[in-house]
């Protein structure tokens, strides 16, 4: 063999598979900058690193977390979901009405929560992966009906304002004094991030990300998978409203507001490609913790909470624009 | 004896291990054919490139017309005559004929009115027997050659290149060429002819170069006595490398593949069958259905006929079926649909293994880890680790994991486009050697390659393709390489096939109605009967819907609905999209809450007016350089800039306050009778817009720049300017919107604007404009605009609730965008389903 098939390779060399994939560059980015971010919250507004502070917005990043981890599944079979808002709006109005506010019938009302929100994700799956339609004005618009049908059936519940107390007192309890929600989104990144590593399905699901020409000449049910993002998508998003909405208790309409450019923001600083395939749940929950303590920082600056949308627009600019950069880089 | 017209003299260039041309000599002159012979890889298309300014010669002077080029620039060569005939990507394929001609020739040679006049001149003059009008998507490729050709002299070059240009026509098209280049060369035209069918050039040219490993092998006068063995071996020469392995002696005859009736758009009536251990080559000049012959197998390629594998019926409906039936297809485009650039070497190899890995559900990472060792010694492929991303390997490697990938799949037939194409000499014959190892037990292999002498090497049996029939089997002795090359460049028969399926039912309709779209006029009068209908049923059920008091209010909310939805089709006319308009409409609103406030100063109005348009263009210019120069795609980018946007108007007012200056609503809601100045106003933006993109070269640009970015680069086109041009116009717009919005809710909302960024882009598309970009008008944005206002007034009146009204916007818009755009995805669904079994397709097959 001649030495000159090597050509790169030696040089292409990446940390991959000797250390876990969170400690690869793209993926690494956003914890050196959460604890760049720390570092200087704690010089500069120590109050913000307290212990109680942080334990009080940890259950935020954990939503946005489970949010993001949706748009993350959606991202990396090179789609884009913007329904997510309306999808987290329907299931906790779902959740209040079917509930009633009695822990009776808690659980049918989160079966029917999680169901519908499956179900919306599994019509932007079967319109944008079987149909080839447009990923950004499909999930607009199916937004724009779900929102349509929550508005209408938030009508005929207006009896109804809180949540079924035990799903309010489970929402806010903390195990070990950890905020449950953060245990919980901690089991879903990692039972995530096990099944798209180390399962047939996560790894095909990645060759469909990647290439999904490719993935179709070798014999892989691309539609499958891409429609599978959208609705394993829409259950994240139905677990989050549930959460959430346990959370604050009286959840209104606006309650899935935050949720339309944050998790986008979270996936793409936690280094997913959006030209498919690369993503890691790890670093993406990084992101959404960076980007709660920036929310925090922003408010105890006493600056309007508004600039967090720009910083998100900036930060997903960047991001995006790092990330093409290193793509392009390593094509070459 | 007339001027060269075109003269090299001394040309050499150099590509990194390999010499393309060697000190080439190489003249035409005015008036005569000079064709170049030459296999693939010989250099002639760098000849090609070369005098047309493409290619840098490392070399040798050129002229043209006794001229030097000095630059050799693409547009210096046009400049001194030198006109070339591309294959592909240089017709907008969605325009017309006339339009294509006009948009090659320079600005203001010609005014635009007369593009139609022009053209019947020019296809006449040239006796080419093709409407102006048609579209060139639907011309035939023979057609679209003709016209590529009238584009080219149009500016009456003094030399002509044609590259390949009968490759894809047939014996008729054939002729009518002939007759074309005799005109021309009538006319004092000198024509380089590049081409692979010798008896078209034996006709044809007056001289013949030949061509072979980039060293010129003599120049001669086509005489009746010019022999045709004589030039083909001149021009293949080599003697066949002792280095390709022996073939073995076939030890069975059992047929592995058997392929019976195959036939397609490209290829007609192809069967043949592979057997065990043995290697079929595949050969033909370019672009004969080969490859779509090859994917066809494998349900890449739509066909109709019947595959075998080990006696067993393959369903060829998908790669899936096909490799579970044992039948798998390994492709030449191997960025593309080959490998997974990004991902590991290893992953790169192990995909259909995966199942056997799985212990407990879980991936078995030692067991992945050793097969992928073992693979990779096996293959030979060499990485310096198994997780080195395929990519950054060279291309025998990465052909070699891919190779290893295919081999053990568990697929006995495999099918190999290009098997060695940008692979180095050292891994070629590792490869070959490994395709002969591993179909020596149970398998067979079937091989594609524009490489005569490869598959002279390595195949046991070579089935040679002329314009998609099978026209010779070469085995044995037969077998070499110098006869694959002369039964291409000999054939002369030979019908293309043409067997486009006709669509069925529904999806017929369904075609009828995509066809409908792609004249800009025909969504309008859909549109204008729906608005009607509703209109309607809105004056049956609701007494106030006439009122003149309801007709201004509908009116005047129709004005930003009406204006962003304009803003969005300039964006979407070049194939991108703006989502941040609505937020940028909320920003405004909030800026003439402070800029335009209430009690300040009629200046001011003029004033803040123009700080707000301002604002709208700075956005939108900030889209356009972040899309066009920054490499990200617009979606991410706008979604961006929404957020950025949103986020400044809701620090400008947090929440809704500020009163804007009574003045100014006023002025901007002022009305005659019930029809409000804002209406006439959309009117005259939607003609003048429409006149602008219809009826004017700029117009043109923008729609060439959105169906064929590339196309439209090459007949010269500023495309950056152009997209641009229209994110700018787009912030513009969005601002202007913002205004009429501000008039209306008359206080700094800073949200008020979130819903339009939906409706500008259902309202646009229900006007007609497309989201693959180059279709629209604005006289349709501004229809789509009223349906949806009406659409909301109606509801609004039935007594309906609101949430209905959001529910029907969205509804709308999943039906605007099916019918344009997901039509003919559904159409391949049907026919899919209803696709006839094997069996039934053998017997209609006579």
């Amino acid at each position: 063999m001649s030495a000159t098939h090597t050509t790169k390779s030696s040089r292409q060399t990446r940390t991959g598979g000797v250390l876990p994939h969170f400690a690869e560059p793209r993926f690494a980015a956003i914890w050196v900058a959460l604890a760049a971010m720390l570092l200087v919250d704690a010089i500069f507004l120590p109050h913000s690193v307290e212990l109680s502070t942080i334990l009080a917005v940890l259950p935020f990043a954990a939503f946005l977390a489970i949010g993001a981890a949706g748009q993350t599944l959606v991202l990396m079979t090179r789609g884009i979901d913007l329904s997510v808002p309306s999808i987290v709006s329907l299931s906790s109005v779902v959740l209040l009405g079917v509930s009633g506010a009695q822990d009776g019938r808690l659980w049918l009302a989160m079966a029917a929560a999680l169901f519908l929100a499956m179900l919306v994700g599994t019509i932007n799956g079967v319109l944008i992966a079987v149909l080839k339609l447009n990923a950004l004005i499909v999930t607009l618009a199916v937004g724009s009906i779900v929102m349509g049908i929550a508005i209408a059936y938030s009508q005929s519940v207006t009896a109804i304002s809180s949540v079924p107390p035990s799903l309010a007192a489970f929402s806010s309890s903390r195990i070990l004094g950890i905020p449950v929600d953060a245990l919980f989104a901690l089991v879903l990144m990692v039972v995530a991030t096990l099944a798209l590593r180390k399962t047939v399905i996560g790894r095909r699901f990645e060759l469909v990300g990647t290439n999904p020409a490719a993935a179709h000449t070798i014999g892989v049910p691309v539609r499958r998978y891409q429609a599978g993002a959208y609705i394993l998508a829409g259950l994240l998003y139905g677990l989050m409203a549930i959460l959430l909405a346990g959370f604050i208790q009286n959840p209104t309409l606006q309650i899935g507001d935050p949720y339309l450019l944050a998790p986008i923001a979270a996936a793409v600083l936690g280094g997913t490609a959006l030209t498919g395939g690369i993503g890691s749940m790890i670093s993406v929950s990084g992101a959404a913790m960076f980007l709660i303590q920036l929310e925090q920082s922003i408010k105890m600056l006493g600056l309007p909470s508004a600039g967090q949308m720009i910083i998100e627009g900036v930060a997903i600019a960047l991001g995006m624009y790092l990330s093409e950069r290193s793509g392009t880089r390593r094509r070459k | 004896m007339p001027d060269a017209v075109l003269e090299l003299k001394d040309v050499s260039k150099n590509y990194p291990g390999v010499r393309a041309l060697d000190h080439v000599d190489f003249d035409c002159r005015a008036g005569e054919v000079h064709a170049i012979l030459g296999e693939n890889g010989s250099g002639k298309s760098t000849l090609m490139k070369i005098a047309s300014g493409v290619v840098i010669p490392d070399t040798g002077t050129i002229k043209i017309d006794g001229k030097s080029v000095s630059q050799n620039s693409a547009s210096e060569v046009a400049g001194l005559g030198l006109a070339t005939v591309y294959q592909d990507d240089s017709l907008v394929l969605e325009m017309s004929v006339a339009q294509n001609l006009f948009l090659a020739l320079p600005r203001g040679a010609l005014p635009y009115g007369e593009m139609r006049q022009s053209a019947v001149e020019k296809l006449s003059t040239l006796e080419v027997d093709i409407s102006p009008d048609a579209i060139v998507g639907d011309l035939t490729p023979a057609q679209r050659q003709f016209v590529e050709i009238v584009k080219a002299v149009q500016t009456d070059p003094k030399v002509l290149l044609l590259d390949e240009p009968t490759a894809t026509l047939d014996n008729d098209g054939v002729r009518k060429l002939t007759a074309l280049v005799r005109n021309l060369t009538g006319r004092g035209t000198g024509i380089v002819y590049v081409s692979h069918r010798l008896p078209e050039i034996l006709d044809l040219a007056d001289r013949i170069t030949i061509l072979r490993d980039g060293v010129e092998r003599g120049t001669f006068p086509v005489t009746p006595d010019l022999s045709e063995h004589d030039l083909i071996s001149l021009m293949v020469g080599r003697d066949i490398d002792s280095e390709y392995g022996a073939k073995p002696d076939r030890v069975s005859d059992f047929r592995v593949l058997q392929v019976m009736g195959l036939s397609g758009e490209d290829f007609h009536d192809i069967s043949f069958a592979a057997r065990v251990g043995e290697i079929v080559g595949i050969a033909g000049a370019e672009g004969n259905g080969q490859r779509e012959m090859m994917r066809a197998i494998v349900g890449l390629e739509d066909a109709t006929g019947t595959v075998e594998c080990q006696g067993r019926t393959v369903d060829t409906s998908s790669p899936r079926a096909a490799l579970k039936g044992g039948v798998l297809f390994l492709s030449s485009d191997r960025k593309g649909e080959a490998i997974f650039p990004e991902l590991s070497v290893q992953k790169n190899m192990v995909p259909s293994l995966l199942g056997t890995f799985a212990r407990g559900g879980f991936l078995s990472l030692g067991a992945e880890r050793r097969k992928a060792e073992a693979m990779k010694r096996d293959f030979g492929v060499v990485a310096s680790t198994l997780d080195t991303p395929v990519v950054g390997l060279s291309g025998g490697n990465q052909q070699k994991s891919v190779l290893a990938r295919s081999f053990r799949s568990g697929a006995k037939a495999i099918l190999i486009d290009e098997p060695t194409q940008g692979v180095d000499a050292g891994a070629r014959f590792e490869i070959y050697k490994a395709i002969r190892e591993n179909i020596a037990q149970d398998g067979t292999c079937v091989v594609n390659s524009s490489d005569a002498q490869e598959l002279a090497g390595i195949c046991d049996r070579v089935l040679v393709l002329s314009r998609g029939r099978i026209v010779r089997e070469l085995e044995g002795d037969e077998l070499t390489e110098e006869n694959i090359v002369s039964s291409f460049l000999s054939v002369r028969g030979g019908r293309r096939a043409d067997s486009r399926s006709e669509s069925v039912g529904i999806a017929a309709l369904a075609r009828t109605l995509i066809n409908g779209s792609a004249i800009w006029w025909v969504p309008l009068l859909f549109l204008v009967g729906l608005i009607f209908v509703v209109g309607f049923y809105a004056a049956q059920s609701s007494p106030v819907f006439l009122k003149s008091i309801n007709i201004r209010f509908t009116l005047l909310a129709l004005a930003p609905a009406a204006l962003v939805a304009m803003a969005q089709l300039n964006v979407l006319l070049v194939g991108g999209i703006d989502v941040s308009v609505g937020a940028l409409m909320s920003l405004i609103v909030v800026t003439a809450s402070f800029m335009i406030a209430q009690g300040a100063p009629s200046a001011m109005l003029v004033l803040g007016a123009i700080l707000c348009l301002c604002v709208g263009a700075l956005v939108g210019l900030c889209n356009g350089f972040v899309v066009r120069f920054g490499g990200i795609n617009a979606v991410i980018t706008t979604i961006a800039t929404l957020s950025i946007v949103q986020g400044f108007a809701l620090i400008g007012r947090p929440t809704p306050g500020g009163l804007i200056s009574t003045n100014f609503t006023e002025l901007l809601k002022s009305h005659f009778g019930f029809l409000p100045v804002s209406s006439l106003l959309l009117i005259v933006f939607a003609v003048s817009g429409d006149i602008w993109l219809h009826r004017s070269r700029t117009g043109l640009e923008i729609k060439a720049t959105g169906f064929r970015e590339e196309a439209a680069r090459r007949n010269g086109v500023q495309v950056t300017f152009v997209h641009l041009r229209a994110y700018l116009m787009s912030g513009l717009m969005a601002a202007l919107a913002g205004l009429f919005l501000g008039a209306q809710v008359s206080v700094g909302h800073p949200t008020v604007g979130q819903n339009f960024a939906l409706s500008s882009i259902a309202a646009a598309v229900l006007g007609g404009a497309s989201l693959a970009g180059g279709r629209g008008s604005f006289t349709g944005a501004l229809l789509g605009a009223m349906f949806f206002t009406l659409m909301i007034n109606v509801i609004s009146l039935v007594g309906l609730s609101s949430s209905v009204g959001v529910i029907a916007g969205g509804v709308m818009t999943l039906l605007a965008i099916f019918l344009y755009s997901g039509l003919a995805e559904f159409e391949h669904l049907v026919k899919r389903l209803f696709r006839p079994s094997p069996a039934t397709v053998a017997s209609q097959q006579e």
